[in-house]
């Protein structure tokens, strides 16, 4: 694009360069013909014809004709006075603005460009006759009735009658003079064969120029005019060029912002190439605003204050710009906070302290894949922190819980679920199936159970205070803590009976007979006799339980209990009741008679 | 960031004029640009800027009133003794119509049952003690079960459904080292609008439901003592007991602060002010002119009391104890 501008440019200086060396046809016509003609000097006269004068002549009066339709014009008319006297010259003179600026004439045009043109100049002749005024008449009319040529001339006349009866003045007089000269001439010669001593006549002693010279005097000042006419033009062209050399300058140089343009573009004459001169800057310029655009932003990226307008943007406050600073560049943390503040987060402060774009991003794929709802993010604060790892952990979850429990049920009812540390889930969920207890997810909605670390030892417990049916029924009575569950032996104790429609309430209410970081202590646990044995034929099964005299055990810890204690031929009592606690009262119905 | 966005054009069918208007005001925004750029670059880096305020913390403990109560009611359970009466023990233990009644005895049912089981264990671990350890636990062992029979004798009992005034507990008002008696002297001083509150406490003392009693453990100077309180109102009745039934009323006031420097060192002088009375009240109990005394300044506590409760009641005549 460049180069195109460029080249344009030169192609166009070169124009102008030509223009200024060409020559003014005008000028080098007026200047040659006022080098051959001093109008004060008669015998100057000669060296120029008649055509010459007329169009110096008409042209200095009138400039909105050019020098070659006047030389056309003169070329019709002059060959016919060249066959006239002066004395019919002016004759004519007088006939043709006689017609040029009568009344009526249209109708004397009409009348002599008719095919009767020969009729009615006699005509004329014959009504002029024997007026003296109108003496001219006769051999003007004659000249008229010959000479198509001046009827046309006559038109031109009336045109401006003034500038072409001067000329016609002028063109007599050149004709009167040359006659005279001749007739001197004639007279100079006839003398000096009589009187070779006696001077000549010359011609200036017997004709004043004054009022020719008075006359012509638009002439010289016309050439004047030119001069200084073709002066300016040549200061003009050169300014152009001047300043096309100025833009070439500026387009050539490395890239800046051009500023004026205005002043570049206005001493040029072509409005084509003023334009694509302008289409060149402004490219010019915008790949410069580009790189200030770039560097602000590069700037605004490292500052302080950057920082803080895009942090006062998402109204934080309190907040270590320093840290912020160390912690993302400006894009990723614009990034971090517009995709936060798009889904609602309103802790951004929270969010921010430690994350990245990438997790941001990976969070907010996993809630628009519904994996995990948007309130659970919030109840969140840390899954923003990137430490954390929490979109792997979320991820991993899913594919555990479809695993484990064959359905994706789990984390569709409550997302938070995925948040649990995967080993945590994973174990829980296989304590669930062990226990024949997957199936028993729906009857709860709240599965903080899931996140326990002592799942296993808490349903052995429930099993073992005899509450497996309240379990199948309501799952979630897992989240009480094991001290809660305590609280039923502690009721046992005290003969009060707790129903299932009672045990929730029981386990739910803070406030109970005991603190609950007291309740061990008021346990009747004893540790069971040696002396105990126990009569198999008594023991019974539920699906979970085996049941000795109405004293559960948790058939996933006899399980546990057999393959911890090793031997090949176990104590029946010893796998039974192997990290169970027991009761004053559950010792004393085992002992009952069955003693060793 | 500002809007630095420069006009773009389709140079394809543009005139000179909008051309010009274009180059014209991106050149004015370059120019903002740049001044802003510069402002930037000559713009000193500011020292570390503000840091999270630190939340100050209230940890507000909540006050269990519930143990508050068995700790008040256990303390009584521990100074039963062998020989006491069944009408004295009923004196130390929560009456049946107080509200957590059940609550109390059931808890107290518990500590009497770990208690023996804690002096079970006891003998069972220690092989080697003497007789008369022995002795001692097994006598331990049989106050723990008489407490308990006791107890269970109680849960038996339907609980009453009515008001019954079946405890009647008596004051021993304590004077300041001038020998006024600081209660009344303190109820005079408090504004009439807390008399109700003061009212109910002085009757929970009374009949021995005890409003929100707690006994003092922390503070070595004021172990032992114990008071009631009306939560709502500030109110307390420091007080202490000096018999079966019988009830020493060392301080009264209101309290606007759980922990203040002033009122623990007041605190602190009125009980110490107390058990150096303390010898010669017990001397006194016996005495039936000393205890005249008592009982007509219990009248005047009332008395103050109530002129509060009839102004406000109208003109009602109130109960009179």
């Amino acid at each position: 694009m460049q180069k195109e501008i460029i080249n344009a440019i030169k192609e166009e200086q070169s124009h102008l360069k030509k223009a200024l060396t060409e020559e003014n046809p005008e000028l080098t016509f007026f200047e040659e013909f006022l080098r051959k003609i001093d109008f004060a000097n008669i015998n100057t006269y000669n060296n120029i014809s008649i055509e010459e004068l007329i169009m110096a002549y008409v042209k200095s009066r009138d400039d909105s004709l050019s020098l070659e339709k006047i030389k056309e014009i003169a070329d019709n008319i002059v060959p016919i006075f060249e066959k006239c006297t002066s004395g019919e010259i002016h004759a004519l003179l007088q006939l043709i603005d006689d017609f040029a600026t009568a009344d009526n004439y249209e109708e004397i045009m009409e009348a002599l460009y008719s095919e009767y043109r020969t009729e009615v100049l006699e005509e004329f002749i014959e009504d002029c006759s024997g007026i003296e005024e109108q003496d001219y008449v006769l051999p003007a009319a004659r000249i008229m009735e010959e000479n198509e040529k001046i009827i046309e001339f006559i038109e031109t006349f009336h045109e401006n009658p003034d500038v072409w009866g001067y000329t016609l003045l002028l063109v007599c007089t050149f004709y009167q003079i040359k006659e005279q000269m001749q007739s001197l001439q004639e007279n100079n010669q006839k003398r000096s064969m009589l009187f070779p001593m006696v001077p000549k006549d010359t011609l200036e002693e017997s004709y004043d120029v004054s009022a020719i010279k008075n006359v012509a005097k638009t002439i010289p000042r016309y050439l004047n005019k030119l001069r200084k006419k073709q002066k300016e033009n040549k200061r003009e062209l050169e300014k152009e060029v001047e300043a096309y050399n100025k833009i070439l300058d500026v387009l050539k140089s490395p890239i800046e912002e051009i500023t004026n343009y205005r002043v570049y573009i206005a001493g040029l004459s072509n409005p084509k190439l003023r334009l694509e001169i302008l289409k060149e800057i402004y490219r010019r310029n915008q790949r410069y605003y580009e790189e200030v655009e770039k560097r602000y932003n590069d700037q605004v990226e490292k500052s302080e204050v950057g920082y803080e307008t895009l942090c006062q943007k998402y109204k934080l406050s309190n907040i270590n710009i320093e840290k912020i600073m160390n912690r993302y560049s400006y894009k990723e943390l614009e990034g971090i906070l517009s995709t936060l503040k798009e889904i609602g987060i309103q802790d951004l402060a929270t969010a921010i302290e430690d994350t990245s774009l990438e997790t941001v991003r990976e969070i907010v794929g996993l809630l628009d894949k519904k994996i995990i709802s948007i309130d659970v993010i919030k109840a969140t604060p840390d899954i923003w922190n990137t430490k954390k790892a929490y979109p792997k952990r979320i991820s991993d979850n899913v594919q555990r819980i479809k695993q484990i429990t064959g359905s994706d049920e789990l984390y569709k009812t409550r997302s938070w679920v995925t948040l649990i540390e995967s080993s945590i889930l994973e174990k829980n969920l296989n304590i669930l199936r062990q226990y024949n207890l997957l199936g028993q997810l729906h009857t709860t909605t709240n599965y903080q159970f899931l996140q326990q670390q002592s799942l296993e030892e808490k349903i052995d417990l429930v099993l073992e205070l005899g509450r497996e049916n309240e379990l199948t029924h309501n799952l979630g009575l897992l989240n009480y803590e094991s001290t809660r569950w305590q609280r039923l032996r502690i009721l046992e104790m005290l003969n009060i009976p707790v129903d299932e429609e009672m045990l929730d309430g029981t386990l739910h209410t803070d406030h109970f007979l005991v603190p609950d970081e007291k309740v061990n202590e008021y346990l009747d646990i004893v540790p069971l006799p040696k002396e105990i044995s126990l009569n198999p034929e008594e023991i019974m099964e539920s699906s979970r339980t085996y049941i000795y005299r109405g004293i559960p055990f948790s058939k996933n810890k006899v399980r546990r209990n057999l393959s911890l204690l090793g031997k090949e031929n176990p104590d029946y009592l010893e796998v039974l009741t192997t990290g169970r606690q027991f009761s004053q009262k559950e010792v004393a119905i085992m002992k009952e008679n069955y003693m060793k | 960031m500002s809007d630095t966005s420069f006009e773009t054009v389709d140079l394809e069918k543009i005139t000179e004029d909008k051309l010009l208007k274009i180059l014209d005001e991106n050149r004015k925004k370059a120019l903002g640009l740049n001044q802003k750029l510069k402002e930037l670059q000559e713009t000193p880096k500011k020292p570390e800027t503000l840091t999270p305020p630190s939340s100050v913390e209230k940890t507000v403990q909540e006050e269990n009133t519930f143990e508050n109560e068995i700790d008040f009611y256990l303390n009584n359970l521990n100074s039963i003794t062998q020989n006491m009466s069944e009408e004295d023990i009923m004196h130390l233990l929560p009456p049946r119509r107080k509200a957590n009644y059940q609550e109390i005895i059931l808890r107290l049912k518990l500590e009497c049952m770990k208690s023996l089981r804690e002096l079970r264990e006891f003998m069972e671990k220690e092989d080697s003690l003497k007789s008369e350890d022995l002795d001692s636990i097994q006598m331990g062992v049989e106050l723990e079960r008489k407490k308990l029979e006791t107890i269970n004798q109680l849960l038996l009992l339907q609980p009453i459904e009515k008001e019954e005034s079946s405890i009647k507990n008596h004051f021993v008002f304590v004077p300041t080292s001038g020998g006024n008696i600081r209660v009344l002297d303190e109820i005079d001083n408090i504004p009439t609008e807390f008399y109700t509150s003061f009212m109910t406490l002085f009757q929970s003392i009374q009949d021995g439901t005890f409003k929100g009693v707690k006994r003092f453990t922390s503070n070595v100077k004021i172990a032992g003592i114990s008071e009631v309180r009306d939560v709502a109102n500030q109110t307390r009745v420091v007080f202490d007991r000096i018999g079966p039934d019988t009830y020493a009323i060392i301080t009264a006031f209101t309290k606007n602060v759980m922990q203040s420097h002033g009122y623990n060192e007041q605190l602190e002088r009125k009980i110490g002010n107390y058990r150096s009375w303390l010898p010669r009240i017990k001397e006194n109990l016996k005495n039936p002119e000393f205890l005249k005394e008592q009982e007509l300044y219990e009248q005047e506590l009332w008395n103050k009391l109530n002129s509060s409760e009839k102004g406000q009641m109208g003109g009602l005549r109130c109960k009179k104890k």
